[in-house]
């Protein structure tokens, strides 16, 4: 096998070591932030060498016999993960800062670890694989959700996300030997053939189940219940790293296995999968409406977020696939730049309640500014990337057409929908006053994030041409495998 | 394969791992619930030896029923007064029984009409030690790397929620 293809993993899994141990070796009183550099640069170099890759278009391979597909979407998903631990990296510096006393080493190990589990499930072809990738990045979240764990909140959505998510891949994996058993392997090319000629009701039980577990992983209703407390329980920056890096590596090899593994049998999930769809967005938005804490309204508008997602896999098309992943493309730079205005305002002012964020426009015009148009994006307004990767979506789903009609037709009310609570964000910051007038100074790492956020939504938007057909090229030689 | 002593120790072991599963999620005293572990943890060995699974078989009493029991066991002694302390297992006793046996009789339901499969079993039936290392270390070798760092991050973990509070990089130089 090629070990230059593996070299982001490795650079990834050796930082993360060598962070653990100069934890260990430290004395106890030095300062903990140059692990966290450390960590960004190993996370940075890794990015780069994904970044080659994905411009270079590496012809397509496999990495340890097959356990590991090297392919456009596991580049891809790939660099998603790696560009969202390089920004978590950036501002939780300054939201670490004021945790003086944690185990702030510990930390950054845990987001390297997790990092390397999205790696492995971006690529991962085999159920043992997928398994073990999953539980290396749901361990480092149960520890990372848990940090605070003198806060009753931090442990309460510690608890819940470990006891809910622990069930989860309890029945993900009860599906998964179910289809074993049926298919006789874990190969998901293998076990579409395996599958061929006796889709049954029990296949299709096993397959239901590892939705289940994918769901939850997801956020996809009604598996989201963990969604919205352990988000605001978290530590922001966990928060944000849950949100995009966590749903992305979920999202890619749930489309994978989808599309290799039952691809063929389309007609027997799509229904199933467009009802979940339409159900997610429309509960994510609806519960929206009402929240005062701006991460509990982050939570479940990432929940209506995973809704519209789950549309590209549903439509299972070349277009539809490259619009899952230019969306959550988008969905990385928008979420993580909200996440990272929300930590520079709980640092200034230990709030997180919208109606705090009262005339943010002349306390932090920077912070304002960039709050507003990441939600703009999420809120899918033109020309920002989360307008055109809906709009992907939505044109993948038109062109299957059929009952999927409905289905966008749907999406689209729930996008209005959204605009309502997205807005009402802007308006406080804008147009209601200030309670209290004090500026807030952003520290220099939210400031890189949300410029780079800025910048994303906005460029992704203006060079999304190139982007978009390399994706639909890829994502299309993936997708052959399906009849 | 299929003679009578085979079914016979199936269904035994079968009926011991499911009814001490049982005991375990119910019983209120830590301590009973722990001594039920112990069994259920011996029937799924007992189950694996007649997979002929002998190795996998031995793994599980001696780690499973052996080292995490007695762990399970200490843990609870050193505790001061989590020994006596009545836990309430659930709220919903009710609701999460009719929700188990609704999801047991729709799976037991579609198991019994399903033909399974005869999967071509390597060795004639049995797996010797040398295959099941070369198989971890050979076609296996990522996820068996990547459990090791599972198990690291669990460590960490574990000390990041339950640790002593007064940390390393407690004070800024």
């Amino acid at each position: 096998m090629n070990w230059w293809l593996f070299s982001p993993e490795i650079v990834v899994a050796v930082v993360a070591l060598l962070v653990l141990l100069a934890d260990l070796a430290l004395p106890d009183a030095a300062s903990r932030k140059g692990l966290g550099v450390l960590g960004l640069v190993g996370a940075a170099v890794a990015l780069v060498l994904t970044v080659f890759f994905a411009l270079h278009g590496a012809a397509p391979a496999e990495v340890f016999g097959g356990l590991l597909a090297f392919d456009t979407i596991a580049v891809w998903f790939k660099l998603i993960s790696l560009a969202t631990a390089c920004l978590v990296f950036l501002f939780s510096f300054s939201y670490l800062d004021r945790w003086v006393g944690r185990r702030q080493g510990e930390f950054y190990w845990l987001i390297l670890t997790a990092l390397l589990g999205m790696m492995v499930t971006a690529a991962a072809q085999e159920l043992v694989t997928i398994y073990v990738g999953i539980e290396l990045i749901s361990l480092s979240f149960y520890a990372l959700v848990g940090y605070r764990r003198d806060e009753k909140e931090s442990t309460e959505a510690a608890l819940k996300y470990f006891l809910l998510g622990s069930f989860a891949i309890a029945l993900w994996l009860y599906g998964a030997a179910i289809i074993y058993g049926l298919s006789g392997s874990t190969y998901l090319v293998e076990i579409a053939a395996g599958l061929s000629g006796n889709f049954g009701p029990l296949a299709f039980a096993g397959m239901f189940l590892m939705i289940v577990g994918f769901g939850f992983k997801t956020g996809l209703a009604p598996f989201h219940m963990w969604v919205p407390d352990t988000y605001q329980g978290a530590p922001t920056p966990a928060t944000a790293y849950l949100a995009v890096g966590s749903k992305a590596a979920a999202f890619a090899v749930f489309m994978r296995v989808m599309a290799t593994a039952f691809g063929s049998h389309y007609a027997d999930w799509a229904v199933l999968l467009g009802i979940i769809a339409a159900v997610t967005m429309t509960w994510g938005n609806i519960a929206a409406l009402p929240q005062t804490n701006i991460k509990r309204m982050l939570a479940y508008s990432g929940v209506a977020h995973a809704g519209y997602t789950l549309v590209g896999i549903v439509a299972l098309s070349s277009v539809g696939a490259s619009a899952v992943m230019f969306y959550l493309f988008g969905y990385l730079f928008a979420n993580l730049g909200a996440f990272a205005v929300v930590v520079a305002f709980a640092n200034r002012t230990g709030s997180e309640t919208i109606g705090d964020y009262a005339g943010l426009r002349w306390r932090s015009p920077f912070l304002a500014l960039g709050l507003a148009i990441c939600l703009l994006s999420l809120a899918g307004i033109p020309p920002l990337a989360g307008f055109l990767g809906k709009l992907y979506l939505f044109v993948g789903a038109m062109q299957q057409g059929g009952w999927l009609m409905t289905l966008v037709i749907i999406a689209a009310i729930n996008s209005a929908v959204s605009l309502f609570y997205y807005v009402n964000v802007i308006r406080t910051m804008y147009f209601l006053p200030a309670r209290d007038e004090t500026p807030i100074a952003a520290p220099a790492g939210v400031s890189v994030t949300v410029v780079v956020a800025m910048a994303g939504v906005l460029l992704a938007s203006f060079y999304f041409q190139p982007i978009i057909s390399s994706l639909g090229a890829g994502a299309a030689a993936v997708l052959s495998l399906v009849p | 394969m299929d003679g009578l002593f085979y079914q016979i120790s199936f269904w035994v072991l079968a009926v011991i791992t499911v009814l001490s599963a049982l005991m375990v999620t119910t019983m209120q005293n830590l301590t009973r619930g722990v001594i039920f572990l112990v069994f259920f943890f011996l029937g799924i060995g007992g189950l694996y030896f007649l997979m002929q699974a002998e190795f996998l078989a031995l793994v599980q009493v001696v780690v499973y029923a052996g080292a995490v029991a007695v762990l399970f066991a200490f843990v609870i002694m050193l505790t001061p007064r989590v020994a006596e302390r009545e836990i309430k297992q659930s709220l919903n006793l009710g609701a999460g029984f009719i929700l188990a046996a609704l999801f047991l009789a729709l799976v037991l339901s579609l198991l019994l009409g399903q033909p399974w499969p005869e999967l071509a079993a390597p060795g004639a039936g049995t797996i010797t030690l040398g295959q099941l290392g070369q198989a971890l270390l050979g076609e296996y070798l990522l996820p068996f790397e990547l459990v090791s760092v599972v198990l690291l991050v669990a460590l960490v973990g574990a000390v990041v929620i339950a640790g002593r509070n007064a940390g390393r990089g407690e004070r800024k130089s």
